[in-house]
């Protein structure tokens, strides 16, 4: 009982979504020890709990990285899509969409809604500096995200990354003719469509 | 009974946080969309306009002008998003729906049982985008250019935002309008789920058709599959799902609720549920116009 209401107050008091002790040993003497505990905290609720910081995490370097500029990232174990997509939601689809055509996704990476000119920059950064990655798709639907926005952060990247990774952007919504112009001032092709974007990605690398 | 669901021409908005960057701004966007948006609040702001519409202190306040209001919209800061909405429930508001993102999830736990407590509908949070009744009234944060067409057969229910307006516009270049489109959020701890939202679509008569956009974790589309199975939807239901090649036990960018965990949620157990009570899944966004053709012909 007391063991419960430990775990309740801990659960409560540092807002977390998991409290597990596993496993609570029974000694001869009759005492009970937690000999693992494992607690996670809510990231959300790290504004009120200035003794805990988010450095202390399980996350990997990159995924603490791409927090900075306000980006998602999931690093997967496949070599194909550097995947970056505006929203939780289409990023997971576009993941899936590779899988679809026999590919392996290489990572998630969710610009967020209304993705900046930065973090599309730095988050391309990250897929082009990736050796696992052969090639770069790119799914954007514009709602609150601006295609220009997307399409500058793009150029930028490339100003300052030396590649020769293909990247296949598709690009819908939101200002999407001046996303077009500006891509297509440095030489890069968009899509109508995520199919027709992975589908050329899958005939310029051959497994 | 009236045509769509939530909301429609009577919705009356209240914007909570209005003063803000993101409020301000989604304030003008509903008002161009034809919203009835009729005050803000933002506590130490009240006297000032935004975009035409009057801030007040409070929600009291802001009722007491205009009793009329009967929906608020919720962009307060996470910090403060808890107290917002119990002031927005205690101020007697039906229908709250609720856009700021990284709200506390024991904030969430709470406020959410104080709703449905209250007889209250909260719809997020969080990476909520939000209600549209195309043409008749949006609130939230969906894009205007998306939803230009009035009305339509198909009823969308999604704990996607993007993916949302990437479906939609799907339809409607197809030709086929919607008559509300709900995006429900993407937290482990919603206000209102899948299922409930589905309920609401078979009693209303302008929905004809029902797509269900889901995602990887939890048990909402396996719970809604076996509430299909009772019998008790009498309307086609088409779904999609997220998340077939996310890895076991990571959570998805700001899809807090994306997560696969203890073997609950899985792509493969949500597939398998629905397809045993005969609902078709999509294998791509897109196929899901396919699906929905299929019954319109």
């Amino acid at each position: 009982m007391t063991v419960a209401k430990a775990m309740y107050r801990v659960f409560t008091e540092y807002d977390a979504e998991l409290v597990e002790i596993n496993p609570l040993a029974l000694t001869t003497d009759g005492q009970l020890i937690a000999l693992d505990v494992k607690v996670m905290i809510d990231d959300n609720s790290l504004f009120r709990h200035p003794d805990i910081s988010v450095e202390d995490s399980d996350y990997t370097m990159e995924e603490l990285e791409a927090r900075k500029y306000g980006l998602h990232y999931v690093e997967l174990t496949g070599y194909v899509g550097g995947i970056m997509a505006n929203g939780a939601g289409l990023t997971m689809a576009t993941m899936d969409l590779v899988k679809e055509y026999g590919h392996e996704p290489a990572d998630f990476l969710d610009v967020g809604g209304g993705a900046s000119k930065d973090s599309v920059k730095e988050g391309l950064k990250m897929l082009l500096t990736d050796d696992r990655i052969k090639a770069v798709l790119i799914n954007i639907f514009g709602g609150i995200t601006r295609c220009d926005e997307v399409a500058r952060g793009v150029v930028e990247a490339l100003n300052e990354v030396k590649t020769n990774k293909p990247i296949f952007i598709r690009l819908k919504g939101t200002n999407e003719e001046e996303g077009r112009k500006i891509l297509a001032e440095v030489g890069l092709k968009t899509y109508e469509t995520a199919e027709e974007a992975m589908e050329a990605l899958s005939k310029a690398i051959k497994r | 009974m009236g045509m769509a669901i939530l909301v429609n021409e009577n919705t009356k908005v209240l914007v909570q946080g209005i003063t803000g960057r993101e409020g301000s701004r989604h304030t003008e966007y509903m008002l161009q969309y034809g919203t009835k948006v009729v005050a803000g609040v933002t506590p130490g702001r009240g006297g000032q306009t935004v975009h035409g519409v009057p801030v007040f202190d409070t929600v009291e306040e802001a009722l007491r002008k205009f009793p009329d209001i009967n929906t608020s919209i919720i962009f307060v800061p996470a910090q403060f998003a808890a107290d917002s909405v119990y002031e927005a429930i205690d101020a007697g508001i039906k229908l709250i729906v609720i856009i700021t993102e990284h709200i506390p999830i024991h904030d969430a736990l709470r406020f959410v049982n104080y709703a449905k407590r209250k007889g209250v509908t909260i719809i997020g949070p969080p990476n909520c985008p939000g209600v549209v009744s195309p043409l008749r009234s949006k609130v939230g944060i969906l894009p205007n250019h998306i939803y230009t067409k009035s009305g339509g057969p198909v009823g969308i229910v999604s704990r996607s935002g993007t993916l949302t307006y990437e479906i939609s516009y799907h339809l409607t270049q197809a030709g086929i309008g919607q008559s509300t489109v709900v995006g429900i959020g993407g937290d482990p701890i919603i206000g209102t789920d899948t299922l409930e939202v589905v309920k609401m679509f078979e009693e209303d008569p302008e929905t004809k058709y029902i797509v269900v956009i889901g995602e990887i974790g939890g048990t909402m589309e396996e719970r809604l599959a076996k509430y299909i199975g009772s019998g008790k939807v009498t309307k086609p239901v088409v779904a999609y799902i997220s998340g077939r090649t996310a890895p076991p036990g990571k959570r998805m960018g700001g899809h807090a609720g994306a997560i696969v965990s203890m073997g609950m949620g899985s792509y493969e157990s949500k597939v398998k549920a629905f397809q045993e009570v005969n609902v078709p899944v999509a294998r791509t966004p897109t196929e899901v116009v396919k699906l929905i053709k299929q019954y319109i012909r």
